[in-house]
């Protein structure tokens, strides 16, 4: 049976995730992306990351970035993040935005193809 | 260093308010909107001290109050002449102490960037920020001492996205030596407290969304055109696959949630959404706003809305 590691990002990243990119301060969701996602994808590992307990919920700018950039950016494919990752909150709406961000990358990522 | 050199050899450029400022009402739109831009056109294109004067005005609603808190706060940095601006106070009683008491008095007081900053430490309503990451958060812990119950995630993300929308849009397609650039990317805000809700509105200087959109798609020339694009999930100047565009439909969320309404106002447009069943009212205000408008409303339940929910 597959393992999901948990990922907590208030605790290993910070309670207030916020912005797309550098020029958004540290707490950005190119750092969260590039620092605790691709490195432990990479290694095949699945991830379990859990939003509930950040102080404050990001927008979308984070969200897009931090996930919908494994695919437009760190290239895996839609269904290796599909068997690779877990979105885990109280927030059904919020699981299924994320999730959203990630699809539209892979259908983006196929048109230009 | 001084950016703009004063024609103090002259005397102050009287420039004299309507006896109504105010965006929202369109008799009264035109008239406020050239009174505040002539604020800023005449410290920045003819280097001109100013004598403002309110003697004659009665009233100031919540998104004229910003823009003028913007333009006077504006020149004092461009120009570092914190007296550049001299204010003649309005003689009616009731304006004068809604001058005081909503801050709006000291807020455009001579001074400068370290005026701005006390105004982030003490109860002002009027807030300038240039720092997206950490202004973002003190103005969304600011804005839960005063709410009356949680704030709701859907205001704190629209919140939060609006000032990214100005770290990343605003000011980003002025021309390196234009005097826009020197504001960095800056934006100013106000919480309005009345006996019915709140408001919280965000105003940017930079290039507004008609001529943002305008200069990456020629389609949307039309101002109307460009602001619906804009506000529509998915709608940026960095096209369809870009993954952006996202940020309007955090901006709408709180309308989404029945939280809020929403005013925007950005070049010559503004867009309205009451209510997501029915579909935004957008319309031309007849003269040129610099940058964008965004408020949010939301309705406070009264105790007759108690009741009539109990009965």
């Amino acid at each position: 049976m597959t393992t999901f590691h948990p990922l907590d990002v208030a605790q290993v990243f910070s309670p207030f995730p916020f912005g797309r990119n550098s020029r958004d301060g540290d707490n950005n969701g190119e750092r969260f992306r590039q620092q605790f996602l691709v490195p432990r994808l990479r290694a095949d590992q699945h991830l379990r990351v859990m939003l509930d307990n950040v102080r404050r919920l990001p927008s979308s700018s984070w969200l897009e970035e931090a996930f919908g950039g494994l695919i437009r950016f760190d290239k895996f494919s839609l269904d290796f993040v599909r068997s690779h990752l877990q979105i885990a909150t109280q927030r059904k709406d919020y699981e299924e935005e994320i999730w959203g961000y990630i699809e539209k990358a892979a259908e983006d990522v196929r048109k230009v193809k | 260093m001084s950016i703009i050199s004063l024609r103090k050899d002259l005397a102050r450029k009287l420039l004299k308010a309507p006896e109504i400022l105010c965006l929202y009402d369109i008799e009264h739109c035109g008239p406020t909107v050239r009174f505040l831009e002539s604020i800023y056109d005449s410290v920045a294109k003819e280097s001109r001290l100013l004598e403002l004067d309110l003697t004659g005005t009665t009233r100031i609603t919540g998104a004229a109050s910003v823009v003028l808190f913007a333009n006077v706060t504006a020149v004092q940095l461009l120009c570092e002449y914190p007296p550049v601006v001299h204010v003649m106070s309005p003689t009616d009683r009731t304006m004068r102490q809604h001058l005081s008491h909503s801050g709006l008095h000291t807020a455009i007081s001579p001074g400068g960037a370290a005026k701005l900053e006390r105004l982030w430490n003490g109860s002002n309503r009027y807030q300038s920020g240039v720092d997206a990451p950490t202004d973002s958060q003190r103005t969304i812990d600011y804005l839960e001492t005063i709410v009356p119950a949680p704030l709701p995630g859907s205001v704190s993300r629209a919140i939060s996205e609006a000032i990214l929308n100005v770290s990343h849009h605003a000011y980003d397609l002025f021309p390196a030596n234009d005097l826009s650039q020197a504001l960095g990317n800056r934006w100013w805000q106000h919480y309005n407290v009345s006996g019915r809700g709140i408001s919280f509105l965000i105003y940017d200087r930079g290039m507004g969304i008609p001529r943002t959109m305008a200069l990456n798609n020629p389609s949307w020339k039309s101002e109307l055109l460009a602001i619906e694009e804009a506000m529509r999930k998915g709608g940026t100047r960095y096209g369809s696959k870009s993954g952006r565009g996202n940020g309007s439909e955090d901006i709408k969320s709180p309308v989404k949630h029945g939280i809020a309404s929403l005013f925007l106002m950005s070049g010559g447009g503004r867009f309205e959404l009451r209510d997501v069943t029915v579909p935004p009212v957008t319309r031309l205000v007849g003269s040129q706003l610099s940058g964008t408008l965004v408020e949010w409303h939301q309705k406070l339940p009264m105790p007759s809305d108690f009741n009539q929910g109990q009965s």
